[in-house]
């Protein structure tokens, strides 16, 4: 009896477990964080002339990050003496948990998308995104360590700064697209994406979310040659792991709202005779594009000082930001028509 | 125009390093590609057994005394042993031979477990074990050579080269 009704209840909610498991929730993000590692590796050597990895695997290597996981789930978890064990240990796991959460709100296509958000979307994934550096603080707070409590400073310092730049750049979008839920947003640029018309705002959100990601060159939180490893320390064995998938979680879910906000999300001509799948094609396409755009960086450009982040920030991308919120509502309370014309409301 | 300066200060080494990421990497796979080094390259030492005439003067001009002269049975003089632990490959006995007898070749793959396998008795000096021996995957070989003062390399299968 209880199997039967075990079963019902999965058949009768068969989609949103797939969505949350499989496709735009647990899975995918635990596959884009590794694909991701390895890819970074062999792409960051290969712009450096070297192979990366080569042997583990027969095809590029690819056996090397399962091979280092196993070996981190190997290694001594050390706790240090006098913190809290059970939140020392708990925040990794946390914190890899609520920055996941913001992926549920991005739309891979019109009907595919784990929670629609009452057509505030957008602000519920800035809310949900803005938690993870909560727990980094914590984390960093947490360890009794003066490199962890510097790297988690600097964390709140940065993630403050470019926080408010990327929100108003955002804020440029939703009055185009006379909406906040992202569906809305990337029907929007049906017919041309919000890269042109907002071409300041897509300045400013890009720079901006790079900081929010901890990439290079915002990468001063883990600043290796100053501050060992940052807020993370003091972790080690799986733990330490697990703050590594850190960084690469935030870094997909805040590049799939890039894509949704000014690349047209998953937008695009029908390639597959399935609508959706064709969607997933193009949001996915986009994404991989600009994700190595991004990883490239790391290799190109040295680190920014923490002044130079905060002046970077606050004096330029901020007013950069509030001029295109206000000639995008200029435009839109004056010739709302100019909207019409881009395919916008 | 000093944001003009700014912006190329970003682009420009973005697009060198973009070109390099999806260009040839400079590091080759040692153990299944090898660089292949130019003909004057003081490599592993040999012996044509038949040539040698046993005169001494390689084992006296060693600055290491890495070479000592062996009797051999059967033989009528004595011939060249060297001790490949003591060698520097200065290759002065190459150039002191009156015969040519010693010669140098390009294989520095001399590694062995034991410490007395590094004396190579004068039969083993006369068969230098061959380059496919002793690097079993092999598959390409790389030529360095100076053209207009420049290095380049070039890529030689193994096979068609042995052809």
């Amino acid at each position: 009896m209880l199997i039967d009704e075990i079963l019902g209840w999965i058949k009768l909610n068969l989609k949103d477990l797939i969505q949350i498991v499989l496709f735009p929730g647990i899975a995918f993000i635990l596959i884009f964080a590794v694909a991701a590692t390895w890819f970074e590796r062999k792409y960051l050597a290969h712009s450096m002339l070297r192979i990366g990895p080569l042997h583990t695997g027969r095809v590029a290597g690819w056996l090397q990050i399962i091979a280092d996981f196993i070996k981190l789930t190997g290694k001594e978890v050390i706790t240090p003496r006098n913190v809290n064990v059970f939140l020392f240990n708990l925040l990794p796991v946390l914190s890899v948990c609520t920055s996941a959460i913001a992926v549920a709100f991005i739309p891979f296509s019109s009907d595919w998308i784990i929670y629609e958000g009452n057509g505030i979307s957008l602000l519920l994934f800035f809310a949900a995104a803005s938690l993870t550096p909560y727990i980094t603080l914590m984390l960093g707070w947490i360890s009794n360590n003066k490199y962890s409590i510097i790297g988690a400073m600097r964390v709140s310092y940065v993630y403050i700064s470019a926080e408010i730049p990327a929100f108003l750049a955002a804020m440029g979008v939703a009055i185009m697209a006379g909406s906040f839920s992202l569906i809305d947003i990337v029907e929007a640029q049906s017919r041309i994406p919000f890269l042109i018309p907002q071409i300041l705002g897509f300045i400013v959100f890009f720079i901006a979310f790079l900081a929010e990601v901890e990439r290079v060159p915002f990468d001063i939180p883990v600043a290796e040659q100053e501050i060992v490893a940052g807020w993370r320390t003091e972790y080690s064995g799986i733990n330490f792991g697990v703050t590594m998938m850190m960084d690469y979680i935030p870094l997909c879910t805040w590049t799939l709202l890039f894509v949704t906000l000014y690349l047209g999300g998953y937008q695009g001509p029908l390639i597959f005779a399935s609508q959706t799948l064709s969607n997933f094609f193009w949001i996915l396409l986009k994404f991989s594009l600009v994700i190595v755009v991004i990883l490239l960086f790391r290799s190109v450009f040295p680190r920014l000082r923490m002044d130079q982040t905060l002046r970077l920030t606050w004096k330029y991308l901020t007013p950069a930001a509030f001029l295109n919120l206000i000639i995008t509502a200029i435009i839109a309370y004056y010739y709302p028509d100019l909207f019409g014309l881009i395919g916008a409301s | 125009m000093s944001v003009i300066r700014f912006l190329r200060g970003i682009i420009k080494p973005y697009i060198i390093v973009f070109k390099h990421a999806i260009s040839k990497p400079h590091t080759i796979k040692y153990p299944y590609e090898r660089l292949m080094f130019s003909d004057g390259y003081r490599g592993r030492i040999s012996l044509r057994f038949e040539k040698c005439i046993g005169c001494g003067l390689c084992s006296r001009t060693c600055p290491n005394r890495a070479i000592e002269m062996v009797e051999i049975e059967g033989e009528k003089h004595s011939f060249p042993q060297i001790n490949f632990g003591r060698c520097s490959f200065c290759c002065l006995c190459v150039d002191v031979c009156p015969r040519g007898a010693l010669f140098s070749d390009e294989v520095v793959e001399l590694s062995v477990i034991k410490r007395d396998d590094l004396i190579y008795h004068p039969y083993k000096l006369s068969n230098p074990q061959p380059l496919e021996s002793i690097l079993k995957d092999l598959k390409k070989t790389i030529t360095v050579q100076i053209e207009d003062g420049r290095l380049s390399y070039t890529l030689l299968r193994r096979r068609e080269e042995n052809v």
